[in-house]
């Protein structure tokens, strides 16, 4: 498949691919946070695997600091202070069985109904927000073979994953074509010129205004111009070359069975892109639906244990990655301290479809980690609170997203 | 935000100060007046002493410059206009005292206002809310259901609506949308063929491949049918389960015409759809398709127990690799009658990949691939589909009305590049047909677009018909110019004159004239708008979208004010379909139906609950409100009829016979009935609930708020929240005794919780009730009219008390007393929805100084009829609707 091609079209979408934005002075967002987070880039990797967690492998019995590491939990012991491990949560509202699993980023309610329309994922709406400091103001990732994505824009459309870690790999560090370079530039022109123009047009219109309906205009002006400068930054981008490293392109792995190995890459790629900065928000679905039979374990034995093997495969290669984000420095701190990773599933019992008690945990980021924050298992804490401190934690400022009432209790900053 | 008056307050007081200083005799005596009065007859009680209600008059300031002061003078105000203030037990100050202060306070509080109004007109600037630039667009090109107010981000609300400028902020992500979305318009509106797509018809089956219902025939969901019995040549599953797809499509079994019973609802797993159809050419489509029902009994095709009801719905089809639950909107639902095949037909728009879905509306949730024997253990009802045909795209003229807005009537040619040397060639994306549509697009020969022998000289042409119509209003040459002039450009650098006008055309649907109500004022009148922005507040309020030529005429020859014609453009507009727009944004944001969604019965209590229930529910308060304006009934109709628009589904749920099929029609209500009237509809119940238990609190608020238009305050804080016992040992009343016994809490509640405590007789899905639905300690419940295959878990709990006493109107032992004690207020009624329907058509609050004109407004109203629809014709004939 030929690299997708960047129409004007796409490249006005902003959902996600290409408008992108280096870190300018006067660009900087108004954090209330200090301006400390102004200038320490935050990250955040959303990762969901599809076809549950085993629970009784995950949740640790106790709360608090000094729990006993689970089985699964214990394949992360090097990051046990890194992390923390959440039990009691969903999603509010989120049921339907698998149809969860377009929700894990979004929280929107009933996926399984008629009619059923998403909202926008966490990892778009920062981008909408912060995106603008990195050449790709987000990274949709999929390890699958069945177009899953856990990104959707505003109007609840699913963004599509690239799902081949070799095309990733081209597209961060391949420079680009130069005549698809010249065309996206062009569109990125016509875009500033038609902002100018419309711009000119509110100028006219201001004139004609009272105070009070000259500051409405001022909104819309303001809103074109920083519209502007993010399409001339993305026009700047375009000529800058991509980053060099001394890394091969990956081979991509074809059979979906192995998708262990498959995310193996896949990390690999994404501890790249955010070490040359390419992207600071990143979502990757793992699509385990190749062995959607053995998650309807009923208790059997032998699935029991063949479904333990392949999850403990993945949380192998989950702390693999945390490590080698742990072992990247980044100004005196470890890329860890300051990429958010979350990983959980959107069943809490993939045997009974369930949707509530969901397996999940949060590593890095600049959290005080290293607790299992147990909430009720009758009563679910909802998960989408902690999507609201985690987008606090990159210096978003805002009390709302989707179903969260506050952010996470019991989650502080660093 | 700063509220202006914090801004500009200050100038507007000493504005004020200049003003007493000027004829300081006269308004100083107004302030004295004020403070003698309070002094001898209200400081005693609200003064250092003592502070009754919480409310400290001494530290209430006279100083009308901030929003939230000006609000408790207006308070103050009201309570002792109305009476309210001093309670009853104590001793009234004179009338004429009384009158003097009142008459003081209003001067004072109209000056203040006044004052602050001269920095700025009261209507702010604002931009097109979503559904008004969806619908804007939707008219301008005649696209009707292009897909539009889903791209742009949610608006805001102020004083309830969205049309107020408060409520519309814009940041530049709204500003990237609006390309984005521009793009996709002029992606439709464009003709890229010389000739219309060929019409394809296309018959479907509902075992279409792709569809689930073959999938779920296989083991017993469904069945096969020919001249109204099993099909012989299919048999339904039993022992063995039917034939699979596979099979069907090898023996061609889904050309044989037969038709397919379904006895399985929708949900999480099955999503019954037409596929064979996959929308290509966004346009017109017709949908036709031939239903009935039947009652199945292992084998046997007996006649059903009534009409049931099919639901038809668009699909969007979206990329991300599910088979089923893809966004759609209900298209509507369709009798399907006993036995006798009837057939429907319907015109609907098409998106790119959209296509029909399909459900059993009418019928409980059922499934049979668990049972032994499957079908032919069966005895149940089901729905037949005897076929669906989709045939599109629907094109009278072509180009169509999109493109020819664009470009008029410049022919179509091939683009050559050999014969146009140094123009580059417009753009054509590919579209990717997605889903397992079995239509196919036209065989697409070479390159089409518009050809200009003098592009300038055109463009000047398309331009000036083009930026009047969607600017709605008059464009001078100058700013004309400057589009053409970017024309000229475009096409120096090589742009095709169709990718140079796109250029144009884009930039005009981005630029403020376009996004924004721009309302000039009448020459000469600063106080008023013009002739332009009067039609458009016209259409804007009755049809949500820009006006159309005639109403453009009229405003063009300066007599869309003239109260005659006037009048007729009310009626015309209000018969036009459009106006169904306004029913359903003015309901939704007046009596909040857009929330209908926001909570879920709890299946276990309210198992009967479904989405044909909840489609029906708003469509009954629709049809209602429409009802009243068609009729022109008296405004006591939002509280009490002897009416409603019902269907078979809310009259069995209202326990009203006689009713029967999916359609809303006006049925005479019993006598006794306590339905009637806006309080006792389902949707009104439902939204003032949460799904599992209602609260008078809610509900009394919302009466007081939506329809009496005397919104409670909000409560205390360090209130903390009652649980509500589903268990069934005490009931909401009792739990909200407090309300009664402690006197802080009830100064408000005795005004809020009486109207609840009267719908505390209707549940969380707006059915009637004697008893408490627990799922707890009671007695066994009864069926009645829940559906046989519902399983009923809930017990009967405790006995349901709707009595209760509205302060100074008297006491109601029942939701129908306490109808008729409110239904007499007519003043209120009007008064109130008056100023709502100010709020929504003007953007605008209501300010203190509009009272006189609102009074006049319902004075009128009251003197012909107190009717609806001449509520609407004094809103738009009032000084209020001209009002810059």
């Amino acid at each position: 498949m030929p690299p997708r091609s960047f129409s004007r079209r796409t490249l006005l979408q902003g959902a996600g691919v290409t408008i992108a934005l280096p870190l300018l002075e006067s660009m900087q967002p108004n954090l209330a946070r200090g301006s400390e987070s102004a200038s320490v880039p935050r990250r955040m990797v959303a990762i969901q695997t599809n076809m549950g967690i085993l629970p009784d492998y995950f949740f640790p019995d106790k709360a608090g600091n000094d729990y006993k590491l689970s089985p699964y939990l214990e394949r992360l012991a090097s990051h046990r202070d890194h992390m923390t491990v959440f039990s009691g949560v969903s999603l509010p509202g989120v049921t339907g069985g698998h149809a969860a699993q377009r929700c894990f980023l979004t929280g929107t309610p009933h996926p399984e109904r008629g009619g059923f329309r998403n909202w926008i994922s966490l990892d778009q709406y920062a981008a909408e927000q912060v995106g603008n400091h990195t050449r790709y103001p987000s990274l949709v990732l999929a390890v699958s073979n069945e177009n899953a994505t856990l990104s959707y824009t505003r109007s609840g459309a699913p963004i599509p994953a690239e799902n081949s870690p070799r095309k990733m790999f081209e597209k961060l560090f391949v420079q680009g074509d130069p005549t698809e370079v010249e065309s996206n530039v062009e569109a990125l022109r016509q875009g500033r010129s038609t902002l100018d123009f419309v711009n000119d047009q509110a100028k006219r219109l201001y004139l004609t205004l009272s105070r009070a309906d000259r500051r409405r205009m001022d909104q819309y002006s303001t809103s074109v111009r920083e519209l502007e400068r993010r399409l001339h930054s993305a026009q700047e981008w375009e000529y800058k070359p991509k980053p060099k490293i001394d890394d091969k392109p990956p081979d991509d792995i074809d059979d979906i069975r192995r998708f262990v190995d498959k995310s193996r890459l896949m990390f690999d790629c994404i501890k790249l892109a955010l070490e040359t900065d390419s992207s600071r928000i990143i979502s990757l679905f793992i699509d385990t639906t190749v062995i959607h039979n053995i998650t309807h374990h009923g208790g059997r034995p032998e699935a029991l244990a063949e479904l333990r093997g392949h999850e403990e495969g993945q949380f192998n290669v989950l702390n693999e990655f945390l490590t080698s984000l742990m072992q990247t420095e980044e100004e005196g701190q470890t890329l860890l301290d300051r990429t958010m990773v979350l990983y959980g599933t959107c069943m809490g019992s993939a045997n009974s479809h369930s949707n509530v008690n969901l397996p999940a945990l949060l590593a890095g980021g600049g959290f005080k980690h290293g607790q299992h924050l147990a909430f009720s298992k009758e009563k679910n804490y909802p998960l989408s609170n902690l999507y609201l401190s985690m987008l606090q934690r990159l210096g978003i400022e805002t009390e709302k997203f989707s179903t969260a009432t506050g952010t996470m209790r019991g989650l502080e900053m660093t | 935000m700063m509220s202006w008056r914090v801004r500009f307050g200050m100038i507007g007081f000493s504005f004020l100060i200049c003003m007493l200083m000027i004829d300081v005799r006269r308004i100083m005596s107004a302030e004295e007046i004020v403070h003698n009065y309070l002094k001898s007859y209200c400081i005693e009680c609200h003064g250092a002493a003592e502070q009754k209600g919480g409310f400290d008059l001494k530290s209430l300031k006279l100083d009308l410059s901030s929003d939230e002061n000006f609000a408790r003078w207006v308070k103050v105000y009201d309570r002792i206009e109305n009476g309210a203030m001093p309670p009853k037990d104590i001793e009234r100050p004179p009338k004429e005292e009384t009158k003097q202060f009142s008459k003081s306070l209003n001067k004072m509080l109209i000056a203040a206002e006044q004052a602050a109004s001269t920095m700025l007109p009261g209507t702010g600037l604002r931009r097109l809310t979503r559904s008004e630039y969806e619908n804007t667009i939707r008219d301008l090109f005649d696209m009707p259901g292009i897909a539009l107010a889903g791209m742009l981000p949610a608006d805001g609300s102020a004083h309830g609506f969205d049309k107020n400028s408060d409520a519309l902020d814009i940041s530049h992500v709204n500003v990237l949308k609006y390309f984005e979305a521009a793009d996709h318009v002029l992606d439709y509106a464009i003709a890229t063929r010389p000739t219309a797509p060929s019409v394809q018809k296309r018959r479907i089956s509902l075992v279409n491949r792709g569809g689930f219902v073959a999938h779920v025939v296989m083991n017993g969901d469904g069945v096969l049918l020919k001249e109204k019995i099993s099909d012989p040549m299919f048999p339904p599953s039993g022992e063995q389960g039917h034939i699979d797809q596979g099979a069907h499509e090898r023996m061609g079994s889904f050309k044989t015409g037969s038709s397919v019973g379904l006895f399985r609802h929708e949900d999480e797993s099955f999503s019954p759809y037409f596929s064979e159809h996959v929308t290509i050419y966004p346009g017109r489509y017709r949908v036709r398709t031939s239903l009935w029902s039947f009652q199945w009994d292992r084998g046997k095709v007996l006649p059903s127990r009534g009409t049931e009801a099919a639901r038809l719905s668009v699909v969007q089809l979206t990329g991300d690799g599910r088979g089923g639950q893809h966004p759609s909107y209900v298209l509507g639902y369709f009798d399907a009658p006993s036995i006798k095949s009837q057939e429907h037909e319907i015109i609907t728009w098409m998106n790119r990949n959209e296509m029909i879905g399909f459900n059993t509306g009418s019928l409980a949730p059922v499934t049979n691939y668990n049972r032994k024997g499957r079908a032919m253990a069966f005895t149940g009802p089901g729905i037949a589909c005897d076929w669906l045909d989709v045939e599109g795209p629907l094109n009278e003229i072509w180009p169509p009305a999109a493109h020819t807005t664009l470009f008029g009537n410049l022919p179509l040619i091939e683009f050559k590049a050999v014969e146009q040397p140094g123009v580059r060639a417009p753009v054509r994306t590919r579209y990717r047909q997605l889903g397992a549509g079995q239509n196919r697009s036209d065989l697409e020969q070479g390159l089409w677009t518009v050809l200009s022998e003098q592009p300038l000289i055109d463009a000047d042409h398309l331009l000036a018909s083009f930026l009047p119509k969607v600017f709605r209003r008059p464009v001078n040459t100058a700013v004309r110019k400057q589009y053409v002039e970017k024309v000229e450009e475009r096409i120096k650098t090589g742009d095709s004159f169709e990718t140079a006008m796109r250029w144009a055309y884009r930039a005009a649907l981005c630029s403020p004239d376009f996004l924004y109500h721009v309302e000039s004022n009448k020459k000469g009148n600063l106080k008023q708008i013009d002739d332009y922005a009067f039609a458009c507040r016209l259409s804007y309020f009755l049809w949500n979208s820009l006006p159309d030529q005639r109403l453009t005429e009229l405003a063009q020859n300066g007599k869309v004010r003239e109260p005659k014609v006037l009048r007729a453009e009310v009626e015309r507009l209000f018969k036009d379909t459009k106006s169904e727009r306004f029913i359903k944004e003015f309901l939704g944001q007046w009596l909040k139906l857009h929330k209908i969604a926001a909570t879920d019965p709890d299946r276990k209590l309210y198992p009967e609950f479904n989405s044909y229930l909840q489609d029906s529910m708003v469509a009954e308060t629709q049809a209602y409100f429409r009802e009243l304006i068609d009729k022109n009934l008296n405004v006591s109709h939002l509280v009490q009829s002897d009416f409603a628009m019902l269907n078979e589904k809310l009259a069995v749920h209202y326990g009203i016979h006689g009713v029967s099929g999916s359609q809303i029609r006006r049925v005479d209500l019993p006598i006794d009935c306590p339905r009637g009237g806006f309080l006792t509809q389902a949707s009104i119940l439902k939204i003032t609930a949460n799904g599992t238990t209602t609260s008078p609190v809610p509900r009394g608020a919302f009466v007081m708020d939506r329809l009496l238009g005397r919104p409670p305050d909000p409560p205390p804080a360090n209130i903390t929240a009652v649980e509500p016992d589903v268990l069934g040992a005490t009931t909401i009343r009792e739990q909200l005794e407090k309300h009664r016994n402690d006197t802080s809490c009830a100064a408000c509640h005795l005004n809020i919780d009486p109207p609840g405590f009267a719908l505390e007789a209707f549940d969380v899905i707006g059915g009637h009730r004697n008893r408490y639905r627990s799922l707890g300690e009671g007695d066994s419940a009864e069926r009645g009219s829940i559906d046989p295959f519902i399983g009923i878990t809930f017990k009967m709990g405790p006995v349901v008390d709707p009595s209760g006493v509205f302060p100074g109107s008297g006491e109601f032992s029942d939701i129908q007393g306490f109808k008729r004690i409110i239904a007499n207020d007519t003043n209120r009624l009007l008064t109130n929805l008056a100023r709502q329907l100010i709020t929504y058509s003007t953007g605008r609050k209501v300010a203190f100084g509009d009272r006189d004109a609102i009074n006049s407004i319902t004075s009128h109203t009251q003197a012909v009829s107190g009717g609806i629809r001449t509520l609407l014709h004094e809103t738009v004939q009032s000084e209020l609707f001209t009002k810059q």
